[in-house]
């Protein structure tokens, strides 16, 4: 049986509440907090599933530093991308990993979206697609994910079978 | 036990109750041009050609979702959505005014579930999760019939059932909900 940490897929109004109720707020202030902790955090999440929400981890920014950045960095510009084009496939079962740079971690787009070696980087409105001679970036998220507990062995077996 | 024959008079019924219903045609545009869109909704959404937005789960706005990845606990969370079974006659309930797209479920056993929806021209398309609708399955290939297609893991064959869809693309007529935040990468 999958398991996922239902503490790293928690939605965000539910954060927030949850967040809000431990301060003792109420009302607009409970989300200043929260809000706050998003900005934060470097968000990563598994495209898995078609249906159930998918596992969500939030990485501090130093981890994503010395563990995401690099594995960018060695991804280079390959084209530029057509109107709609994606690196995530449209089909059932694993489709990719989504970085959102919520805190702005230097080195890193906004938002990239990984599958395999390539990378669909995205800032400010523009997108462009790079690759790597490895899916060096995509283990080592993958990898993170494993050690917060995000996923488990049995969801690897369907990152294995992309 | 309900017959047969008044199961079908009752979604005839709830089917006018519910207003016209359409088979909607297959338009990806719509739900893959608009990142919100296409990020935010999911084959439960598409399935029964409904935006919410918010990732929507069968049972979700009846009160109770899956408790387990199986094909029965989701059927019945859709049921209790309002989803119909495929009657008997193999033809998603039909009046003067309309008629109910035919919806096929699929489930990943202890993993997921999936859906697709037909179309006007007798094929079928869906949404995987968060990525674009489409209407190949996982060997890329159309269509014909989710029950043969490559589906990867999701290899438990559901059955199919009707959804009171509208002709416009997102305003699926039945009541379903999700509780997931929009996204919009």
């Amino acid at each position: 049986m999958l398991v996922v940490n239902r503490s790293r897929v928690l939605s965000f109004p539910a954060r927030a509440l949850a967040l809000g109720l431990l301060a003792g707020c109420a009302g607009a202030s409970a989300s200043a907090p929260a809000a706050a902790a998003e900005a934060r955090v470097v968000r990563v999440t598994l495209l898995l599933y078609s249906g159930r929400p998918n596992p969500t981890l939030d990485v501090e920014p130093a981890v994503a530093e010395a563990r995401i950045r690099p594995g960018f960095a060695a991804t280079k510009a390959v084209e530029s991308a057509r109107p709609g084009e994606t690196v995530v496939p449209s089909k059932l079962g694993y489709a990719g990993i989504v970085v959102e740079n919520l805190a702005n971690v230097p080195g890193l787009p906004r938002t990239f979206l990984v599958y395999r070696n390539r990378v669909e980087a995205r800032d400010d409105g523009k997108v462009a697609i790079r690759a790597a001679d490895d899916a060096a970036l995509e283990d080592a998220l993958v990898q993170l994910a494993l050690e917060r507990k995000a996923i488990d062995e049995k969801a690897l077996e369907w990152i294995r079978a992309r | 036990m309900i017959s047969t024959a008044v199961r079908a008079a009752l979604a005839v019924a709830a089917l006018a109750m519910a207003g016209c219903c359409s088979i909607p045609k297959y338009e990806p545009t719509y739900w893959n041009g608009d990142s919100t869109v296409r990020c935010s909704n999911n084959c439960y959404n598409y399935g029964n050609n409904k935006r919410t937005d918010n990732f929507a789960q069968p049972g979700y706005a009846s009160g109770q979702t899956a408790a387990q990845m199986a094909c029965k606990d989701v059927w019945d969370a859709a049921v209790r959505d309002g989803i119909d079974p495929l009657p008997a006659s193999g033809k998603c309930p039909a009046s003067s005014c309309s008629t109910q797209d035919k919806l096929a479920l699929v489930v990943a056993p202890g993993h997921d579930y999936h859906w697709y929806r037909q179309g006007q021209d007798g094929m079928w398309t869906h949404k995987p999760g968060h990525t674009p609708a489409t209407n190949h399955d996982n060997a890329g290939q159309p269509i014909t019939d989710p029950a043969t297609a490559a589906r990867g893991q999701y290899t438990d064959f559901c059955g199919y059932m009707c959804s009171c869809s509208d002709a416009q693309q997102g305003k699926g007529h039945e009541n379903i909900k999700g509780g997931s935040p929009p996204c919009s990468w």
